[in-house]
């Protein structure tokens, strides 16, 4: 692949160089004393032949006309017409065009001017999102865009792709994943993670009704609309930009080495009264090493893991055109390796470690076909290869971090890895270990899983201008094909000999006495699924402006059909291939007067074939409005540091049809599945019973949303400020009856009838400005608040006695727990007034409050309340700063009030290897300053981690420093030297240092999956250095 | 473009919904002469029949009876026996899978006509059907005293479900009607190889039997512990009436008339063998080895044992000497420095102790401290020096365990026999329950000693003769899910249950000696709440008005 570019690039600066003929000009593009860059300069005799100026505001074109008369545009500046030949280097000053400077948003099916619209948007550039060279697109939005809520819960090449959701969740069965469409095709969050970042034009994310009830039964969630870069008018600008990162986990525990950890286990046997494992000669050896193959010590961090692991990515692309047609081409490649170490002895080519590569191509072409049809082409996707170890089953998990953290696999005296002989070494030195092998043999022999997949899309499209009938009048063509095609292949071997070597009597005896040598490797194949979609859409689009009447409309007719096994969202949904449609009708209306007073009517009727007919279709629409009360001259003569006061509302009905597991709930299944066994020769009779009763009235979940907006723009767009308000209720939320008695002996259908309320609010708030000419800087916040409640979900009361025990009203997720008052002491354990549960409870045990008052500790002790484990807060905080070419940029992102907690192998004791909160276990000494209770070898259930307490369930608020890049271009004129228009370098990273208050009880990421037995692959920190040409 | 679009639209010619499901008109056929769906409907209520073994989070529900303790600590079946029982927790809760029986039933009985099968079959699998749900009505009664009755009504869920608990009378009146209706439609004893298993009419005579057995006893007859009248009706007779032990014997003679049923003479084959003639019903399994895999001793290897159930010395010491004398007693040549020899055969055909044969192991199995079987250390391993054996194949030659019958057996005749002494002892015909005593006895291979007597004291008071036959109940049908509620319904739970139970500790001092020392393995507590069990928690707040029993929230 590193090749291919190098061949690329060599040709295309052979090309570039084809150009030096005939006259040519050059000249700088200014704004009062501020160069423009990305303007365009054509020349006016050949419409093809144009040039767009660089960073410093310059152009260089070569003339092939007569006329010699340039045309200068630029989005949201008067086009002017210059004559050439009045000076050898031109300086041309253009003036702001009031008013197209404004800000043009992307809308479904659309866009928009800032200005005039009446929904609730967040952007953000591609260039924004390039500061942060994380793999997967989501990983690159949080606490840029408010609203946007993620978590990224694994750092695993190929899988690190955040969880994301818009203004938080709303539903607690079905799917709260937002709608991702990228250039009208709709994405999976798979396929979306997977996009390259400099195909990204801009990404906008969609909030209220007003913007996502044309998309009707899928938009309730919201909608992220992205926008990829198209070619412009001019000739080929090639851009080839390498990326080199060094990653390592933002956090990984840490574990206490032999010696301290067989002090922890005599504790805890002295804790309970049995013998001590271990004696006074053991803990000798272990604190002088002098023993490593009788009493071995092993640091299984450093031997696991390297320091730093790698990213490279490269992107190469070609944009350009006339006017007939513009192409925007670019190829990507990004190759990421794995946190383990290489370890020597493998077999040749055989990796065994973590890795990730991707190829994204993507081609996207403007055709001017006649002066009124333009048609788009656009041929894109990906191939990407993640390769993972082969690691042994253990307890059902197969994952290498589950044995770095799991005593009863890999404690730091687990065995010698090898055997002075160099064999692989081996030991039983814990008792009731995991019959596990040797971890390093494994990753060595093991073998590997690798999963290939292709994504392949197509999307055309031809708009007619039908001007002739009436101005602005125009017909849009869509068709857009996605598929995926997945396979993996693993090679693995689960049989290789380890020795346990008896260091006082040199002998070797096998850990398996029936394995000796190597096995085979076995090989399989596994063809993943294929997804496809087909998506034809036709829409007819109006657009005219009257004076000061400016009325659009819009209606389109989408169809979509997905073949697939299983939702790519949510694979509990079942479909076996057999299509799922959805196709309906969408509309827009749109009136503004002088941009002053803004009026819109958006709607869909549209449906799913996932539901029966009688209740598949269904009507979406949203009324919104704006008063831009900056227009109004009071405002405009007196208080003209305004540049613009929007006050805007929307409202309306949007649904959900990604119902969770409930596909096709209106068909009564009898399932075969059962049997029982009948006669002397115990024959097997095959069963059938009748499944959970039909509801043949399911549909979708819907969602009234309420958003009210101000935006702000002052002191000539140095101040700007948005703030929304938002109150969503969603109803019909499915769900199953709760005050059904089980009486009625069957499962009962999931009915139509929960209700959540999400509300919260928005705010942004940025400032820039300039100092002298070349340094200018923009400080920007913003945060967003979404509390969600559940109001209704056909709950129980429960009992007199237990009121608290009742999840309606509280937020999704609220965990079930006990509350946490302090540890037995010895004193508590005697008094037999101190409620307690009934069984062994001892001085050093947890201490829950007794809700109930009956002086026992049970299950109706545990209470509903504490944050879920969604932050309901997240901010983020955007510094930049530039002085001339240079350029600095930082991100702060946060998230607040949102509860973490570990079980088993995440932090128990004799589950987890021991960590230094271990060292802090109760005595009586510590007493309440205890941050682990008594330590024990069956511990207490009370005391447990999988007994749900907010002792474990610990607050995971954190800020981290999200992303820095710093950039430089080389002057212009070095750059010149060497035939090339820019020359930039950078370095930028991503999640450099963490603050969370996690870190009180768990050395985790604070965005690890709460509940985890173990964690996943950790996310990573990433330090990368870029270099950026352009040809 | 319009064109193409409109094709791709419209020439999408797909099912609308899936079509690979089995829908209620292919069950209930009128054209299936064979009735092929219906009978895999009556096959799924067949898996609704009570199970056993292994079924409370891994262990037997006698481990919570005073004759086991879990090998494993802190497991769920030990809620019984250490208060932490509570109706959110209970680990025997019967009350949805009932539920789902007793629907079951009723929507099969309420469509089985559409299906033209011929009538003989019909009124088998009709009769089966209600067996079903009577015996998943016991099931419940047994645990919460009265529960609702929905009678044959396949509820919808419109229904009202806001069901008020009948009482003991009326559930215990339903099912012993219901019973006495099945009797004669249901198939008549021989039945074919092939039917081994289904309900016959003497399993319908048995369920009488054992629904007169606990209604007549001192828990249910008038010896409800509530306080409260309506709680007393609910979970048991309200008053003593003498007579229900009148109509026991009745039901039990009636059985024994028919002279279907006898003892086999191998105890070990009643429970290895798929027919014989003692089983008058079981749940069918289809042959594995688990049972021995989850409660052998687990030493041995490869044929790995998980030694899961530890029975206590309580229940050792049940066992009489093989002359029938208890080992309290003076002249039964009890010798405590070799305690496991000249027992009951029963002992060593329930007890895995230390020596006994198994696996080929020479020497036997090893309970000594330090021994492969007690190695000491936190591998899960008897507790008590001992593991559970019955039900297990012979094994003691050979080197892995291969797939046997368990069938788990529901009703067996020597339960009717010691049921139809404990009758006549109630009722005063002390002397006639010798006889259903010696023949257990005889049986079990205790010799027949002075009198004929099998070891049993002669001219037995009708007090001394109700101890003996609660300890020949115990070790006759240990591990069977009986002493759990046996210890209940004679109202004994709170004696049995309440303090220390005990293990040994054996040491090895020679090649082939050892001495015994007891040893305290587990503090018990049963609390008088504990005789009836909780209404499960979620059903209490949905149906509002049930009723929950006293002491429990």
């Amino acid at each position: 692949m590193k090749k291919i570019f190098l061949l690329i690039c060599t040709f295309m600066i052979f090309m570039n160089s084809l150009y030096a003929q005939n006259k040519t000009v050059q000249g700088q593009v200014k704004e009062k004393g501020e160069t423009l860059p990305g303007i365009s300069v054509i020349e006016k005799d050949a419409p093809g032949n144009g040039a767009a100026t660089d960073m410093d505001g310059k152009f260089k074109i070569t003339l092939r006309g007569k006329s010699h008369i340039l045309i200068i545009k630029g989005i949201g500046y008067i086009t002017k017409e210059v004559n050439a030949d009045i000076a050898a280097n031109l300086n041309i000053e253009l003036s702001a065009d009031v008013r197209k400077m404004e800000e043009v948003v992307v809308v479904g099916y659309g866009t928009t001017k800032k200005a005039t619209l009446t929904g609730a948007v967040s952007s953000v550039s591609g260039d924004a999102i390039r500061e942060n060279p994380s793999a997967s697109l989501q990983n690159t939005l949080a606490g840029r865009v408010p609203g946007f809520t993620s978590q990224q819960q694994s750092g695993q090449p190929g899988s690190d792709g955040a969880l994301f959701y818009i203004r938080g969740i709303s539903s607690y069965t079905g799917n709260n994943q937002p709608l991702i469409i990228v250039d009208d095709i709709e994405f999976t969050a798979a396929q979306f993670a997977r996009l390259e970042p400099n195909e990204i034009e801009s990404l906008s994310i969609l909030k209220d009704a007003s913007t996502t009830a044309i998309y009707g039964i899928s938009g309730a969630n919201g909608v992220i609309l992205v926008t990829t870069r198209r070619g412009k008018i001019g000739p080929p600008s090639i851009t080839y930009r390498t990326e080199y990162s060094l990653t390592q986990p933002t956090k990984i525990p840490k574990f206490l080495g032999a010696y301290q950890t067989a002090q922890l286990a005599n504790q805890a046997a002295i804790n309970d009264g049995t013998a001590q494992p271990y004696t006074a000669a053991d803990l000798e050896h272990w604190r002088t090493g002098d023993d490593p193959y009788g009493h071995p010590d092993v640091d299984w961090y450093s031997t696991l893991f390297r320091k730093y692991s790698y990213q490279w990515r490269n992107n190469f692309d070609i944009s350009g055109g006339n006017d007939r047609v513009k192409y925007f081409v670019n190829l990507s490649m990004l190759r990421q390796n794995g946190l383990l170490n290489d370890f020597p002895g493998g077999d040749p080519g055989v990796n065994n470690n973590f890795y990730y590569n991707r190829y994204n191509y993507r081609s996207n072409l403007d055709i001017a076909a006649t002066k009124t049809l333009n048609v788009r082409v656009d041929l894109f996707g990906n191939i990407g290869e993640q390769n993972s170890p082969y690691v042994p089953n253990i307890n059902g998990i197969q994952n290498v971090f589950y044995f770095y953290q799991s005593y009863l696999t890999l404690s730091p005296f687990a065995y010698p890895i090898k055997n002075p002989d160099d064999s692989w070494g081996y030991s039983y030195l814990q008792p009731n270990r995991y019959a596990s092998p040797n971890i390093v043999e494994a990753l060595t022999l093991g073998g590997y899983n690798r999963t290939i997949e292709n994504n392949m899309n197509f999307n055309a499209s031809g708009t007619q201008k039908l001007d002739f009938i009436t101005k602005g009048l125009s017909i849009k063509g869509n068709i857009a094909y996605a598929s995926t095609l997945s396979s993996s292949r693993t090679l693995s071997r689960g049989t290789y000999p380890a020795f346990i070597y008896n260091s006082t009597t040199g002998t070797y005896t096998p850990q398996n006495a029936n394995v000796y040598r190597i096995g085979f490797y076995g090989l399989s194949y596994s063809p993943g699924t294929t997804v496809r979609t087909i998506n034809p859409q036709a829409s007819l689009n109006y657009d005219n402006t009257f004076g000061a009447h400016h009325i659009y409309a819009l209606a389109l007719f989408n169809q979509k059909t997905l073949l697939a096994y299983s939702d790519p969202n949510n694979g509990s949904r079942v479909f076996n291939y057999l299509p799922v449609n959805s196709r309906g009708l969408t509309g827009r209306v749109g009136y503004g007067y002088k941009n002053k007073y803004l009026f819109e009517l958006d709607g869909a009727y549209n449906g799913s074939s996932t539901f029966s007919s009688a209740k598949s279709y269904g009507f979406f629409p949203a009324v919104s409005a704006g008063y831009n009360i900056s227009e109004e001259p009071f405002i405009k003569n007196n208080l003209k540091f305004i540049d613009r006061l929007k006050l805007r509302g929307s409202y309306g009905l949007v649904g959900s049809s990604d119902i969770g597991g409930f596909q096709y709930a209106y068909i009564q299944q009898y399932t075969q599945s059962g049997n029982a066994n009948f006669g002397t020769s115990s024959n097997n009779y095959a069963a059938i019973y009748e499944g959970r009763l039909a509801n043949n009235d399911v549909t979708w979940e819907t969602e009234k949303k309420l958003d009210l907006g101000i935006e702000l723009s002052l002191f000539k767009g140095k101040v700007t400020s948005t703030f929304d308000y938002f109150d969503n209720n969603r109803y019909d939320i499915l769900t199953t009856r709760g005050t059904v008695s089980a009486l009625f002996g069957q499962s009962l259908p999931p009915v139509n009838l929960g209700k959540t309320n999400n509300k919260g609010f928005e705010i942004e708030v940025a400032y820039n400005d300039r100092i002298g000419t070349d340094f200018n800087y923009k400080i920007g916040a913003n945060m967003s608040v979404a509390k969600n409640k559940i109001v209704f979900q056909d709950e129980p009361q429960p009992s007199p006695t237990a009121p608290y025990q009742m999840y309606t009203g509280n937020s999704i997720g609220t965990p079930l727990q006990y509350h946490y008052l302090g540890f037995y002491t010895a004193a508590d354990i005697a008094n037999p007034a101190v409620p307690k549960p009934t069984t062994g409870v001892k001085a050093g045990d947890l201490k829950y409050a007794d809700l109930n008052g009956d002086g026992v500790i049970n299950s109706f002790d545990e209470s509903y309340f504490g944050y879920s484990n969604l932050p309901n807060t997240i901010f983020g905080i955007n510094l930049n700063a530039n002085y001339k070419t240079l350029s600095l940029s930082v991100l702060f992102q946060g998230a607040l009030n949102f509860n973490v907690a570990g079980v088993r192998e995440s932090i128990q004791a004799f589950g987890s290897n021991f960590q230094q909160v271990h060292l802090q276990s109760w005595t009586p000494d510590l007493g309440d300053n205890a941050k682990y209770p008594i330590l024990s070898a069956a511990p207490n259930a009370i005391s447990n981690p999988t007994t749900p307490s907010d002792f474990w369930n610990v607050r995971g608020d954190y800020i981290r420093l999200k992303s820095v890049q710093l950039s430089y271009s080389l002057p212009q004129a070095f750059a010149d030297r060497l035939h090339l228009k820019n020359i930039r370098v950078y370095t930028n990273g991503t999640n450099l240092i963490t603050w969370t208050k996690l870190s009180s009880l768990y050395d985790y990421d604070p965005e690890i999956a709460t509940n985890g037995t173990t964690t996943n692959y950790p996310p990573q920190r990433m330090y990368n250095l870029g270099l950026s040409l352009t040809f | 473009m319009i064109l193409m679009l409109a094709g791709l639209v419209s020439c999408s010619k797909y099912e609308p919904e899936p079509l690979n499901n089995v829908t209620e008109d292919n069950v209930w056929d009128p054209l299936d002469k064979n009735g092929d769906f219906a009978k895999q409907m009556l096959t799924d209520i067949y898996s609704y029949l009570p199970d056993g073994y292994n079924r409370i989070g891994g262990d037997l529900l006698d481990d919570a009876s005073g004759d086991a303790v879990p090998s494993r600590f802190t497991n769920t079946v030990e809620y019984f026996t250490n208060g932490r029982l509570n109706s959110q927790n209970n680990p025997d809760n019967c009350w949805t899978n009932s539920y789902r029986a007793i629907r079951a039933a009723n929507d099969f009985l309420a469509h089985i006509d559409i299906v033209p099968v011929d009538a003989t079959t019909k009124q088998y699998w009709k009769a089966e059907a209600r067996f079903i749900r009577a015996i998943s009505y016991f099931e419940m009664l047994k645990r919460f005293g009265g529960v609702p009755l929905i009678g044959d009504q396949v509820l919808t869920a419109t229904d009202n479900l806001q069901l008020p608990r009948n009482t003991y009378t009326e559930c215990a009146a339903y099912i012993v009607n219901e019973c006495d209706a099945i009797k004669p439609l249901l198939r008549v004893e021989p039945v074919a190889d092939s039917d081994i298993g289904r309900i016959t009419r003497c399993a319908a005579m048995a369920l009488k039997i054992r629904v007169l057995l606990y209604g007549a006893s001192p828990l249910y007859n008038g010896g409800g512990l509530s306080s409260d009248p309506i709680m007393k009706a609910l979970t048991g007779y309200p008053t003593y009436d003498a007579t229900r032990w009148n109509k026991v014997v009745t039901a039990c003679e009636d059985l024994i008339a028919l002279n279907v049923y006898s003892l086999p003479t191998s105890y070990t084959s009643v429970f290895t063998a798929r027919k014989n003639t003692e089983v008058i019903l079981a749940k069918e399994r289809a042959k594995t080895f688990d049972v021995e895999s989850n409660n052998s001793p687990i030493g041995f290897s490869p044929a790995t044992g998980l030694g899961y159930t530890s029975p206590t010395q309580e229940l050792v010491d049940a066992f009489p000497m093989a002359n029938g004398l208890a080992i309290t007693d003076p002249t039964s040549g009890y010798n405590a420095a070799a305690p496991y020899t000249g027992r009951d055969p029963r002992f060593a055909a329930t007890i895995f102790y230390n020596g006994t044969p198994w696996l080929n192991r020479s020497g036997g199995v090893q309970t000594f401290t330090g021994g492969l079987d007690r190695p000491g250390g936190t591998a899960v391993q008897t507790r008590t020096g001992y593991y559970m054996k019955k039900f297990m194949a012979d094994f003691s030659t050979q080197t892995s365990f291969s797939n046997q019958d368990h069938n788990f057996i529901l009703f067996r005749y020597a339960e009717v026999l010691l049921t139809y002494a404990e009758a006549l002892n109630e009722v005063g015909r002390t002397s006639e329950a010798y006889t259903q005593l010696i023949a257990i006895r005889k049986r079990a291979g205790i010799t027949a000693g002075t009198g004929s007597l099998y070891g049993l004291k002669a001219a037995m008071s009708q007090t001394e003769m109700r101890l003996a036959i609660q300890n020949e109940r115990r070790i006759e049908m240990a591990f069977e899910e009986q002493r759990f509620w046996d210890i209940r319904r004679w109202k004994i739970a709170d004696q049995v249950l309440n303090g220390t139970l005990h293990g040994v500790t054996i040491t090895k001092t020679g090649t082939s000696t050892y001495t015994y020392a007891p040893l305290n393995v587990s503090t018990v507590s049963f609390a008088n709440r504990n005789y009836t069990m909780p209404l499960p928690y979620t059903e209490v707040v949905t149906d509002l008005n049930l009723l929950q029993n006293e002491g429990w929230q």
